[in-house]
C-alpha cells in the first residue's frame, strides 16, 4: 500500500551531478565532448597567455640588447646557433644568410642586391614560420567559441525530444514529471555557453595579442633589413 | 624552442575546472556567514513517546512542597534532576531567600524583649518557648543559606538553557496544534506517511507563513495531498499559539513540524 503510493513519486534532485546522470546517453556525450572543450580551451587560452607575456617581454630584452651598440657579430655570438625567441630567431636567420653569402665567395659587386633581397626572404620566412607556430591551436578556440552552443543545443533538443517522449508514453502531463527532463536537457545548453563565452572573449583578446606581436616582428625585421643593407652598400662602396 | 603541448594551460586549465565544479559542489564559501540564523525547532506531531511529555508536569509539584518544610534533604535531587525544565523553578526558588529574610527579621527582635519581662514564671516558660523556637528556626537557617547558593548556580545556567527551546514549551505547542488536527484514517497508506511542514510564526503566535517541505510530493500523491491539507488546516484553523512569548519567540519563529499519523492510528 505504502509502496505504491512511494512509487509514485518521482525523485527530484536537482543537483548538476544528478542532472548529468539522469540524461539520455546521447546528451550525455554531448555534455562530456562540451566538458572537454572547455577544459582544452582553457588549457589553451591559459598557454597563449602566458606565453605571450614571456615573448614580449623577450622582444623587450632582445631589442635592448640590440640596439644597445654592440657590433651585431657579438651579439650573434651571443644568441649562439639556437635562439630561444621569435625574434632571436629572425636575428640568426639573417645574420647566417650574410655570413655565408660574404664567407662563400659570391662577388660582392654583383651580388649586393642580390643579397639584400635573399636576407629579406630569409627573415620573412622566418617570420611567418614563428608566427605560425604562435598561431597554432587559436583554430580550436575559435570553433570552440562558435560550435559549442550548436552542440550544447542539439543536446538540450535531444533531451526534451525524449522528455516529450516519456510524457506521451505515461500520459502524465504534471509539473513534476516535466520539469526534471526539461532541467536535464537545458543543462546541455548551460554547458556549451559555458564552453563558448570564455572562448569567445579570449579568442579576441589572444588574436588582436597575436597581431599586436607579429607587427612587432616585422617591424624589427624592417629594421634589421634596412640596417644590413646600408652595410652592403658601404661594403661595395 | 617553443613547447608544443601546452602543459602549464593545461594543468592550469584542470585546476581551474576542479576549483569550479568544486564550488558548484558545495556551494560559495563565506557567501552567507554574516547571516546568523536560529535553526529552527523540529517538533514530532503526535508525539511518539509519551515520556517526555509525561514528567514534566509532576516535578515542579515536589519542588514547591518541601521547600517550607524540611528543603535540606529533597531539594538538592529537585535542583539535580531536572535540567530541561529550568525555567519554571526560578521564580518558586527566587520566593525562599525572601522567606530567610523574614524568618530573620522575627530573630533580631527577640533580643529587646529579654530585658524587659522578667515578671512571672509563664512569661519565662512563653518566652522559653519562644526562644526554642527561634531556636529551631535558627538551626534550619544555615542551610537554607547553602541551598540559595545552589540555586543561584541554577539560575546562572538558566539563561543558557531558557535559550533553547525547553521541553515543555515544544510539548505544550504539539499538543495545542495536535488538538486541532483531523485526520482522515480511512486515507490508504495514512499510517505510513507523514507530512512535514515549515511554519513561519509572528510575535503574536500567529502563523506567519505555512509551507509543505516536500512540494513534489504534494502535486503528485492524491493521499499525501489529503494528509497534508490536514496538517495545515490543523496549522492554520488553530489561530494563535498562546505559548509564545516575546522570550521564546525566537527560537519558535520557524518550526519544522513533522505530522505522522502513525501515533495516532495504532
Amino acid at each position: 500500500m505504502e509502496s505504491t503510493a512511494l512509487a509514485t513519486v518521482p525523485v527530484v534532485n536537482m543537483s548538476a551531478w544528478a542532472l548529468f546522470m539522469q540524461a539520455d546517453i546521447i546528451v550525455k556525450a554531448v555534455m562530456i565532448v562540451l566538458a572537454g572543450m572547455s577544459l582544452w580551451s582553457w588549457a589553451i587560452i591559459f598557454d597563449k597567455i602566458f606565453r605571450l607575456r614571456s615573448l614580449f617581454k623577450q622582444a623587450e630584452q632582445f631589442e635592448e640588447k640590440f640596439w644597445s651598440g654592440q657590433s651585431l657579430e657579438d651579439l650573434f655570438e651571443r644568441v649562439g646557433q639556437r635562439p630561444r625567441e621569435p625574434m632571436a630567431t629572425i636575428f640568426t636567420a639573417a645574420m647566417r644568410e650574410w655570413r655565408r653569402s660574404s664567407k662563400g665567395g659570391v662577388p660582392v659587386a654583383t651580388g649586393t642586391a642580390m643579397l639584400h633581397e635573399r636576407i629579406d626572404r630569409v627573415m620573412k620566412i622566418s617570420l611567418e614560420r614563428e608566427m605560425d607556430h604562435l598561431n597554432r591551436r587559436m583554430i580550436f578556440l575559435a570553433s570552440t567559441a562558435s560550435a559549442s552552443p550548436f552542440l550544447g543545443l542539439f543536446g538540450t533538443v535531444w533531451g526534451i525530444m525524449n522528455t516529450f517522449t516519456a510524457i506521451g508514453a505515461s500520459s502524465d502531463t504534471s509539473l513534476a514529471t516535466v520539469a526534471p527532463g526539461i532541467a536535464e536537457a537545458l543543462f546541455a545548453t548551460a554547458l556549451g555557453l559555458v564552453a563558448a563565452i570564455p572562448a569567445v572573449i579570449f579568442y579576441n583578446k589572444i588574436s588582436s595579442d597575436l597581431s599586436r606581436y607579429a607587427l612587432r616582428l616585422e617591424n624589427f625585421a624592417g629594421e634589421f633589413g634596412a640596417i644590413l643593407s646600408r652595410q652592403l652598400d658601404v661594403k661595395s662602396a | 624552442m617553443l613547447r608544443d603541448t601546452p602543459n602549464t594551460g593545461l594543468i592550469a586549465s584542470v585546476a581551474l575546472h576542479a576549483s569550479v565544479i568544486a564550488v558548484a559542489w558545495m556551494g560559495v564559501p563565506f557567501l552567507h556567514k554574516t547571516v546568523v540564523e536560529t535553526p529552527p525547532v523540529f517538533m514530532e506531531i503526535p508525539v511518539i513517546s509519551e515520556v517526555t511529555a509525561a514528567p514534566p508536569p509532576p516535578t515542579p509539584e515536589p519542588i514547591k512542597e518541601p521547600e517550607p518544610v524540611t528543603p535540606t534533604t529533597e531539594q538538592p535531587p529537585a535542583a539535580e534532576a531536572p535540567p530541561s525544565d529550568a525555567m519554571p523553578p526560578p521564580p518558586e526558588k527566587t520566593s525562599p531567600p525572601e522567606e530567610i529574610k523574614k524568618a530573620e527579621v522575627p530573630i533580631v527582635k527577640p533580643p529587646p524583649r529579654k530585658p524587659a519581662p522578667p515578671d512571672t514564671k509563664k512569661r519565662d516558660v512563653a518566652m522559653l518557648q519562644d526562644l526554642l523556637k527561634d531556636m529551631q528556626k535558627n538551626a534550619p537557617k544555615p542551610k537554607p543559606q547553602a541551598e540559595s547558593k545552589t540555586t543561584d548556580t541554577a539560575k546562572n545556567l538558566a539563561p543558557t538553557l531558557g535559550e533553547r527551546a525547553t521541553m515543555t514549551e515544544k510539548d505544550a505547542i504539539v499538543k495545542h496544534i495536535e488538538s486541532c488536527w483531523r485526520i482522515d484514517p480511512g486515507t490508504e497508506g495514512v499510517a505510513n506517511m507523514a507530512v512535514e511542514a515549515r511554519v513561519f510564526l509572528n510575535p503574536d503566535g500567529s502563523v506567519q507563513k505555512f509551507e509543505f517541505v516536500d512540494m513534489a510530493r504534494y502535486f503528485v500523491d492524491a493521499q499525501f495531498r489529503t494528509l497534508a491539507n490536514s496538517a495545515r488546516n490543523a496549522v492554520l484553523g488553530c489561530g494563535k499559539i498562546p505559548m509564545i512569548t516575546p522570550a521564546n519567540y525566537a527560537t519558535f519563529k520557524e518550526m519544522v513540524l513533522n505530522f505522522s499519523p502513525q501515533g495516532r492510528i495504532n
